[in-house]
Formats: structure tokens, C-alpha cells, sequence
């Protein structure tokens, strides 16, 4: 578990790792600072994006990632981008043993978002508030990229 | 020998939030409609928090982006303006050539005033609000005057960026600066411009010792101002400070006079690289009801990726269930069924819900009282998952024994049940007698369904599915409800007591005996011979039983096995033939003599003969004389 005030700080230290992915796209603070917002490319599908956004989950006192994925066609001359619901998420991403489920209504765009469910949290991550965050976006983002904890041999401070 | 041309990268790269698109959507319908003035934005493009795969900075455009917004560290507020057409056919006629030349018109004007008001950008866009797709293209015009060419002398890093940061730190709106002839830092404009032949930019692209293209507009503009300026340093700063670079250009290539025609580029190309406009589909995100349906989908598909990855999901979805009795089994067996991913569920009942009915059936409620049950449930089915193909019909299912009262009535009855049973894949027997699951079962096995019947005791179940119908009756042939008794059903309910006609069970009971019978449906399922496996048969799920009976009392269950009965006065196949040949004619004639049924299928022999059998055991006992003691 993090409590929030620690989670915040910690969040703005994982921008630089982010940017380090090369998978990453974008990514920026959401407008209250409590919130990362990503965008990652599929390491090896080129019509598919990730749209992500790493926060804080009150009810499990833990950091909540939510994401949609994007795919890309083509209509009427111009580069389609929509919201893809797989038949099968293993197909696209690396599930693991994570708990997902589509059942995230985003608080301020009143959408839908997967969700990876946060219970197990502290038992993967470990209970050492030192680099928390970055510990949890090791196991946790892979879920995009499983050479994600690549980026950490790149990071000074882990 | 090396392009002495300065090259250039797109200026940045657009991310538009879906709350754009449902704030533009929003003021389509309720202000815009169909007015096609030009809408003022206001956005951002983050220079500090640019991803090392990224070659330029990231425009963002979200919902605040149609007002004021203030800015944050790391980022240049950027206005803009979006020119929404009402058709794709107008979206699609821009002459996007013409377009981009114009707003580069406006921004070298504006520029001339103010150098930092030449970085704006434009989107064309077109809504379709019916579909929820939005079709748009960004353009960030980079213009460059036509005679002027900018060819490189020599370039490096810059490493002393810290003047230079802190300038632009308290110069947040500007985009450039000029050095003087002593080194101090002022703000890029016509007056300014004598004394400086230094022009520094903030640089939103990260690749290395390559500006962005805005380096263009500034460059031409700084020409425009000194048409006299023979070699210009320019300085690009990075946030990344690291990578900050000068670049010595030789600006000598004499401006005809008054000579502003423009060069222009701009349209942002799209992930494949390519000048096309984009869009996208929202469609899925605004349809509750979509979401809904995907969101069921992934809940059951997890299951199917954690735990069992041969189980045959489709099967179960695609799986037409006809549901004989809407009262608490019926309620039950239905939200099961729900749960699994069904998505075809059809309520037969002929009553209505009574005031005691709703604290045992989950899909009524005291609103429900009063009305027809059947389309009750499915109502209440429907408002559970809206995607359900939920239909309740009233029905009265003729019962064996229960004379005919009114044979046009009864007969239209059994047309429809019978186009029930023939429309859908499985049939649950939940009625609430023993007598009316007569006709059904006969039906199933005449129209070779899967039947699944439940009944209740107090504080006992039964849970069985009936066996697979053949015509050439095999020793080993699973049996149906009615093969172990030696009576057809009859009239169970007239001149009963009310306690008599009523199921008194153990509210949880029911509970028990519904899920059991949806789990064991859907293990039948996984079995590539469906109803034909056997008992002693394992599916991926587990067994595969032919009957379970669950005693409450003792918090056990049984399985248990009944092979058919010939004489059986429901699944034997002089009467499932009978029927197939006769139809509504045999039906009348069960209905109205349970005896009938009893002749044909040979019970009425198998009687007899008990009660010969029955006779012969009373005589020897009288012959044993009457002090003769039972044992």
C-alpha cells in the first residue's frame, strides 16, 4: 500500500521513466496533478495504441491503471482511430495473471476504461515505500510491453 | 558532400482527448448547429515532458480547449481555431492547399507585429453525430518566404543555455529572442531586429541538430525585418538542455522587392506517415449498451483465460433457452443463464405475480404485482442487461389429464408451445406440477431438444437433463422424469387444498436447484455430443450427471442415473411416435384420459400384472391362515 500524499510524489519521478520507454508515445500530468496520462504504441502491432492513465485507487490505497486501446483503420481517406474491444485481450496484450475488466467509468470523461483490478498489489510490489511506484510500473506496465523493465537499465535512480 | 540546406521536423504532433470530440459534439447540437463560424481554441504543446520515441513536441487538445485555460510548467500555451464543416462532402472539398496558404497569410501579418503570434495552429473537422465519428486535420503552418534560402555555415551544441532558460522562464508567451551585439537577451520584433544578427528559438523537436520547421517562420521573418542580414546564428534551446544547438546560416539570397509570397507547410501527417486527414470512432465509447455488452464478454472471457481455455464460450451465447415457468425457478434458472452469457431467453407462464411472489423471484418487484409473469421477467431480464433478447410469453400449457374445456383455446396452446420448443435449442421444466411437464417432455423428445428439468421439495431437489430420444430404444438409453413410474400424470391439483396444490419449499432450495441445472446445461454444452454425453463422461467443466438430487436437510447431493423405461408414458417411442403421427388428435385424447397414454405405452399391462403379482402374495398369505404373522 502507498498513501496518497507519497503516491503523488512518486508520480511525478515516473514521468522521466515514461519518457525513457520507447514505447511511449506522450505522457503528461492529468490537470490535478494526481494522474499520469499516456499514450504507448504495441510493440510490435502497428495499427494499435495504448491510451493509459496511471492514478490512485482510495478503496485499495493503491496506484489503479486504467486504459483503453485504440486501433487503426482507414475510412473514407482519412486514418480511422477507434476504441478496440478485443475478443480476446491475450491476443494483444501480455495478461499475465492480472485481473482485468472493462468496468472503469472515468470520473471526468464519463467513458469506459479497462481496468487491472488492484487487489495482490502489495504483494507483487512489496511493502518498501522507497520507489514504490516505480517498482509497481515494472510489473504493471509490462502489461503494454514486456521488455518495459528494459527502461529501468536506462534509469539512474531505481 | 552533405545537404547545406537546414533541414527541418514537423513542429509537433497533435493528441486530441475524446472529451474534444464529446465537447464539440456537445456544442454542435446545443450552439453551433448548423453555423459554421470559426470556433477559438486554446491548447498547449508540452516541452518538457517529450517521450525519447517521440521527435517533436505533443499538442493537446482536450474539452478546456474551447475556452481559456492557463498555463502549466513545461508547456507553451498555443492558440488556434477549428473551422467545422456540416458535411464530409464540404470537409472533404477544402482546398487544404489554399487553406494552409491562407492561415500562413494571416500568421506572417501577424507575425510582422508580433513575431511570437505567427505559432497558432488550425483544425478542420467535420462531426457526424448520428455515427459518433469525427473527422479532422491539424495544421501548424510553417511558412518560409519563396526567395529566401537558408544554407548552413557550421553548427554545434550549445551548452550555455542557463541565460537563455532563464529568459524564456520570465518570458513564458514568447517563442523567440534575440542577442544583442553585448550579449543581453531582448525580445524578438522590427525594432529589436537592427541590432541583433542572433535569433533564438524555444525548439519543440527533439531530433538531434534538426529544429523544428516553426525555425522557418521566425528565420523569414527575421529577413523580412534585415533584408540587409548576410549570416544569421540561430540558437535552439531544448528543454532537454543537452541537446540545445546553433547553427550558422548564410542568409544572403536577395528578397525581390516586397516579395511576401510564402512557401507553406503544415498538415500534420497521420501514425503511418502519410498527408491524410484523421478521425475517429466513437461510437462504442457513447453506446452504454455496447460497452455493456463487451464489458459481460471480457468478465466470461477471463475466466476462460485464467482458468479453462478450452471452454466454449460461443456455444453457451449462442445457446436459445426457452424457459417453461417464470415463477422462483424460472427467475433463477434466468439470471444464471444471464450470467453464462445467454442471450436468448424466452418466459412462458400463464399468471400473473401475486403479492407473495416478488421475496422469492428475483425479477419481480412490487411494481411487478399484478402483471403477467412471462413478460414480466423478460421486462425485468431486459433491464438487467439491455442486450438480452428477453421475450415472456402467456401461455397455458395443456396438462395430461385435465380435460378439455375449450379446444380451439387449448389447441392454439399447444400450436404455440409446440413453435417454442421447435424455435429454441434447450427447454427448462419449471412448472410448478407434475403433469403439465408431460406435454413438453413429449415435445423435446419429438423435436430431439435438450431438456433440463427441476422440481422441488420442501427441502429437497431434483436437478436432471432427459436423455437423447431414439427410436430404437438401447438398454442404456438415459431416462426422463417420468420413467420410474408405473402411472402416467394425472390431475394432481383439483380438489386439493390450497397447501396441497402450492410447492412449500425452503427459500433457498430453489436457489440450489436453478444454478445446478444452468451449470449443468452448460457442461452438456462443452460436450461435443452435447445431450448424447454420458454419464460417466468428464468434460472440461467436470461430470456430466444424468440426474442430482440435493437434500438440504443433510447439505448433500447425489448424482444418480435412471436408464428409460419402455413402458415410460412420456420418452418411450410408441408415444413419442404416436405423437409425431398424430399431433393435436393424441394430445386431446391424453388430455382428456390420462388412461390412453397408459394403454399405448403398456403401463396399464405393467399394471395389471402388478396387481396380479399383488393378488397372488395376498392369497398365499390367507392360505398361510390368519394367526400368520408378517415379518
Amino acid at each position: 500500500m502507498i498513501p496518497l500524499g507519497e503516491f503523488r510524489e512518486q508520480l511525478q519521478a515516473l514521468i522521466p521513466v515514461l519518457q525513457l520507454w520507447p514505447k511511449c508515445l506522450s505522457v503528461h500530468a492529468s490537470l490535478n496533478g494526481e494522474a499520469l496520462i499516456g499514450l504507448a504504441e504495441h510493440p510490435t502491432l502497428a495499427f494499435y495504441t495504448y491510451e493509459f492513465e496511471i492514478g490512485y485507487s482510495q478503496t485499495y490505497q493503491e496506484p489503479r491503471l486504467i486504459f483503453k486501446i485504440w486501433e487503426a483503420t482507414t475510412e473514407q481517406g482519412a486514418e480511422l482511430q477507434r476504441p478496440c474491444f478485443p475478443a480476446d485481450l491475450s491476443r494483444l496484450m501480455n495478461v499475465q495473471d492480472f485481473s482485468i475488466g472493462l468496468d472503469h467509468l472515468h470520473e471526468a470523461r464519463k467513458d469506459s476504461w479497462f481496468s487491472v483490478h488492484a487487489c495482490d498489489t502489495s504483494h507483487i510490489v512489496g511493502s518498501v515505500k522507497h520507489h514504490y511506484l516505480k517498482r509497481w510500473a515494472s510489473v504493471y506496465l509490462s502489461l503494454f510491453d514486456p521488455c518495459f523493465s528494459n527502461t529501468y537499465l536506462f534509469v539512474d535512480d531505481v | 558532400m552533405s545537404d547545406p540546406h537546414l533541414k527541418f521536423v514537423a513542429p509537433c504532433q497533435s493528441f486530441l482527448d475524446t472529451s474534444f470530440f464529446q465537447e464539440l459534439a456537445r456544442l454542435k447540437l446545443d450552439v453551433l448547429k448548423l453555423d459554421s463560424a470559426i470556433k477559438e481554441l486554446t491548447s498547449s504543446i508540452g516541452i518538457s515532458h517529450i517521450p525519447r520515441g517521440s521527435p517533436c513536441a505533443h499538442l493537446f487538445l482536450d474539452s478546456h480547449s474551447f475556452g481559456s485555460r492557463e498555463r502549466k510548467e513545461g508547456e507553451m500555451l498555443i492558440k488556434g481555431s477549428l473551422y467545422n464543416f456540416n458535411t464530409i462532402e464540404e470537409f472533404k472539398k477544402v482546398d487544404k492547399t489554399r487553406f494552409l496558404r491562407d492561415r500562413a497569410d494571416e500568421l506572417w501579418k501577424e507575425g510582422i507585429e508580433d513575431p511570437n503570434d505567427c505559432v497558432k495552429f488550425s483544425i478542420i473537422s467535420f462531426a457526424d453525430l448520428k455515427a459518433f465519428k469525427f473527422f479532422y486535420w491539424v495544421c501548424v503552418p510553417c511558412f518560409q518566404l519563396d526567395s529566401l534560402t537558408a544554407s548552413v555555415r557550421g553548427s554545434g551544441p550549445f551548452k550555455s543555455t542557463s541565460k537563455f532558460d532563464e529568459w524564456f522562464a520570465a518570458h513564458p508567451g514568447c517563442w523567440s529572442c534575440l542577442v544583442g551585439e553585448s550579449g543581453e537577451l531582448m525580445e524578438f520584433n522590427k525594432v529589436n531586429s537592427v541590432r541583433s544578427s542572433t535569433l533564438c528559438m524555444r525548439d519543440t523537436s527533439t531530433v538531434d541538430m534538426v529544429p523544428s520547421a516553426l525555425a522557418k517562420s521566425f528565420i523569414s521573418l527575421l529577413k523580412h525585418f534585415r533584408s540587409d542580414l548576410k549570416e544569421v546564428r540561430l540558437i535552439f534551446i531544448r528543454s532537454e538542455t543537452a541537446s540545445s544547438f546553433w547553427v550558422d546560416t548564410d542568409m544572403s539570397s536577395i528578397l525581390a522587392p516586397d516579395n511576401t509570397k510564402l512557401k507553406v507547410t503544415g498538415w500534420e501527417r497521420n501514425l503511418q506517415n502519410k498527408l491524410t486527414p484523421r478521425a475517429v470512432d466513437l461510437s462504442s465509447l457513447i453506446d452504454p449498451l455496447h460497452v455493456a455488452d463487451q464489458s459481460l464478454d471480457l468478465n466470461l472471457k477471463l475466466m476462460k483465460w485464467r482458468i479453462a481455455p478450452e471452454i466454449n464460450l460461443d456455444i453457451i451465447k449462442n445457446t436459445s433457452v426457452l424457459l417453461l415457468g417464470s415463477g422462483t425457478l424460472g427467475c433463477y434458472v434466468a439470471r444464471v443463464l444471464l450470467a453464462w452469457g445467454v442471450r436468448k431467453i424466452t418466459f412462458v407462464d400463464n399468471g400473473t405475480v401475486s403479492f407473495s411472489n416478488p421475496v422469492r423471484q428475483p425479477l419481480f418487484t412490487f411494481n411487478s404485482c399484478g402483471k403477467p409473469k412471462a413478460a414480466a421477467a423478460a421486462d425485468s431480464l431486459r433491464e438487467i442487461f439491455p442486450l438480452v433478447e428477453a421475450e415472456g410469453v402467456e401461455l397455458a400449457v395443456p396438462m395430461i389429464g385435465h380435460p378439455i374445456t375449450s379446444e380451439s383455446k387449448q389447441n392454439e396452446d399447444y400450436k404455440r408451445l409446440l413453435e417454442l420448443i421447435k424455435a429454441h435449442d434447450v427447454v427448462f421444466l419449471l412448472m410448478d406440477s407434475r403433469e403439465t411437464r408431460w406435454l413438453p417432455t413429449v415435445m423435446g423428445y419429438a423435436e430431439d431438444k435438450i431438456v433440463i428439468n427441476a422440481a422441488l421439495g420442501f427441502d429437497s431437489y431434483l436437478v436432471m437433463r432427459h436423455g437423447n430420444y431414439e427410436t430404437d430404444q438401447k438398454a442404456d438409453r438415459l431416462g426422463c422424469y417420468f420413467c420410474q413410474d408405473v402411472v402416467a400424470p394425472s390431475d394432481s391439483l383439483t380438489d386439493r387444498t390450497l397447501d396441497q396444490m402450492c410447492t412449500v419449499t425452503r427459500p433457498g432450495v430453489a436457489l440450489m436447484a436453478a444454478s445446478q441445472s444452468v451449470e449443468l446445461l452448460v457442461s452438456l454444452l462443452q460436450h461435443p455430443m452435447r445431450n448424447g454425453g454420458r454419464p460417466d463422461e468428464k468434460v472440461i467443466l467436470g461430470d456430466l450427471p444424468h440426474q442430482i438430487r440435493g437434500f438440504l436437510s443433510e447439505f448433500k447431493t447425489l448424482q444418480l442415473r435412471v436408464t428409460a423405461y419402455e413402458h415410460c408414458s412420456a420418452c418411450s417411442s410408441i408415444i413419442v411416435e404416436e405423437f409425431k403421427s398424430r399431433g393435436w388428435d393424441f394430445v386431446r385424447d391424453a388430455l382428456n384420459d390420462y388412461k390412453t397414454v397408459e394403454d399405448l405405452c403398456g403401463l396399464s399391462e405393467v399394471q395389471l400384472k402388478a396387481e396380479e403379482v399383488m393378488n397372488d402374495v395376498l392369497d398365499e398369505w390367507d392360505d398361510d391362515g390368519e394367526d400368520g404373522e408378517l415379518l
